[in-house]
């Protein structure tokens, strides 16, 4: 019950994170249109077009992950999960989940000294001088959600393998 | 070396094979192999994702998907299909042969043969099988079409290598149409043999088009003939980058959808919000790739592989053959990008020191993960065809019919092996 009501509030989350990814790809678009007309049209060409629209890039992936990975919408090698009986195919999901905490808490700690060294020296892009850690600190942050994520998905997995192994064994005393 | 080589087959197969999002597979394989191998030298894997995540060129890729899903969702395809259906109402085959131009047309703005065997084969598949068309020939003809969304520029395929092995994108692009064209044609030609020897897969229109109808139908996708036009012809004579012609791409085609009334606010919004999980979910690959990617070129992987062949004495015939074979094998266990992307860090610099051309290559590269988009079980077009059909046709039955398509597809990277100059003469002669 915990768990239904802690993926809910993740969920809401997520979506909530995804949306603001949407506004980022939606700010892409509206940037580098003005800018191609501003360069062709006025001779004006905004200088901070690529840093930006890369800095939006990368936090428009980083904010959508974490719900990609609730909703479990990655790439993935099925051919093995799916050739197993569902109880091992289950186990295999817990064990995948542990997987993919394991490679985002890593790469979350991995980010921590990354992120600490342009916080204290206030890095900025080349051509615009953008602030860049406020950018920055949506990876680590990232990483952190989709452990989570991962987590989640890992707890339901087993769950669902406990509740199919209860039931396999009541309807075996049957 | 060998330790190396037992961690990334023996990581890959473990992480990837235990369902786990390919991304975090290949990401965790590639920090063991620089904690262990490497000498511990994980901390260049996060700087490592954020320059190539923040690439202005690999910013094309998601405004490329925001463009395929708003034609998806605007119904596009479906005025494309009526305009040019007429067209080939009198040649054996048909409609057949209508899927495939339209799914050439529909690839030239997309850039993703995902969504242009979903669009077209959402249009065109309940037509068809209520005009009689053999549902296994329908779903063929709409799986190997799809795939030439990948190939015809702008391709989303030719734009993650073109990013991935810095190389221009503007000469891969060029050197796509071509080929594009060549197994357009080829498709074509196989479905007018097979139709002229079984006629009842297709059953034959006998009514006469007027020339004027077909004309003002082709003649109405102006706005949409203009778009390719501009987007294609602005990367390849430099007036615009690929991420600003994409971007342009978008702008008109939501002008344009809204003109035709083929789209609307939440339209828009639904195919942004998709959109940008899509593109998630193949970035989170391309993160992984990258990881591993530093592992092999610090360890200087590709270089011993190279020495290595060298001293073999194989020739650079028996190894693209070889890489070949590869990607047909893991073609059947990946998805086409993700394949890519996994196996580039390796496989460029590999067939470059070969001699290779690396434009020519990228063409190749492409046409194999065309491949592996129609092989089972996990050929991506077969599965989105599939449930297009409500699976009234079944993905063993999909595979079958699109067999012939796969054998062409092969036949084309032995033509253009044999004449590379298919694909190279294009940039050659405009860049």
């Amino acid at each position: 019950m915990i768990l239904r009501q802690a993926e809910k509030w993740l969920r809401r989350l997520f979506v909530l994170l995804a949306v603001l990814a949407s506004g980022a790809a939606m700010v892409i678009v509206v940037l580098v249109g003005a800018s191609v007309t501003m360069r062709h049209i006025a001779q004006a060409p905004f200088r901070y077009t690529e840093e930006l629209v890369g800095l939006l890039m990368t936090a428009a992936f980083f904010l959508a992950l974490p719900l990609v990975t609730l909703e479990a919408r990655h790439v993935r090698v099925q051919i093995v999960v799916a050739s197993l009986p569902s109880k091992w195919a289950g186990w295999l999901g817990v064990l995948s989940g542990i997987f993919g905490v394991v490679f985002t808490f890593w790469f979350f700690w991995l980010c921590l000294p990354w992120f600490e060294f342009a916080y204290q020296r206030s890095i900025k892009t080349e051509a615009a001088r953008l602030l860049m850690y406020p950018w920055m600190a949506i990876l680590p942050l990232s990483m952190l959600l989709t452990s989570i994520a991962f987590a989640v998905r890992m707890v339901i997995e087993s769950s669902n393998c406990a509740i199919d192994q209860r039931k396999s064994t009541v309807s075996g005393a049957g | 070396m060998s330790a190396f080589w037992g961690l990334l087959l023996g990581g890959l197969t473990v992480f990837a094979g235990s369902g786990l999002a390919l991304g975090a597979a290949l990401g965790l394989t590639g920090l063991l192999i620089l904690k262990f191998i490497a000498n511990g030298s994980t901390f260049v894997a996060v700087d490592a994702v954020w320059n190539v995540l923040n690439s202005f060129t690999l910013s094309a890729i998601p405004l490329f998907i925001i463009l395929g899903e708003i034609m998806l969702r605007s119904g596009i395809s479906d005025r494309i299909y009526s305009a040019l259906s007429p067209a080939f109402k009198n040649i054996s085959g048909a409609l057949l042969h209508t899927n495939i131009a339209v799914c050439t047309l529909f690839g030239a703005v997309s850039g993703s043969s995902l969504s242009t065997a979903a669009a077209v084969g959402s249009v065109a598949y309940p037509e068809m099988v209520e005009r009689g068309y053999d549902r296994r020939m329908v779903v063929g003809s709409l799986a190997g079409g799809g795939t030439l969304g990948l190939l015809i520029p702008p391709s989303l395929s030719l734009l993650i290598y073109g990013a991935l092995t810095e190389s221009s994108i503007g000469k891969l692009f060029l050197a796509g149409i071509v080929p594009g064209l060549m197994f357009a044609a080829l498709f074509m030609a196989y479905i007018y043999v097979r139709c002229r020897f079984r006629p009842r897969i297709a059953p034959a229109d006998t009514q006469a088009v007027p020339i004027k109808h077909l004309l003002l139908g082709v003649l109405n996708l102006w706005p949409f003939l203009l778009l390719i036009v501009t987007i294609m012809s602005s990367i390849a004579f430099g007036f615009a980058t690929p991420t600003e012609a994409a971007a342009i791409g978008v702008i008109a085609t939501v002008v344009l959808g809204f003109l035709w009334g083929t789209l609307n606010f939440a339209r828009l919004m639904q195919s942004l919000y998709n959109a940008v999980l899509l593109y998630a979910s193949i970035a989170f690959v391309v993160m992984g790739a990258t990881i591993l990617a530093q592992a092999v070129s610090l360890l200087g992987v590709p270089q011993d592989i190279l020495d290595s062949v060298r001293a073999a004495e194989l020739g650079p015939l028996t190894v693209l053959s070889a890489v070949v074979l590869i990607y047909l094998i893991l073609g059947c266990f990946f998805d086409g990008l993700s394949l890519m992307i996994m196996t580039l860090p390796i496989v460029v610099p590999l067939m470059a020191g070969l001699g290779y051309d690396i434009i020519w290559l990228g063409v190749i590269i492409t046409v194999m993960i065309e491949i592996g988009q129609v092989t089972p079980p996990v050929g991506l077009n077969l599965s989105v065809l599939v449930s297009v059909t409500k699976e009234e046709v079944s993905l063993g039955e999909a595979a079958l019919a699109t067999m012939p398509y796969w054998l062409i597809l092969l036949l084309g990277v032995a033509i253009l092996t044999a004449q590379p100059q298919i694909a190279l003469f294009l940039p050659g002669a405009l860049m």
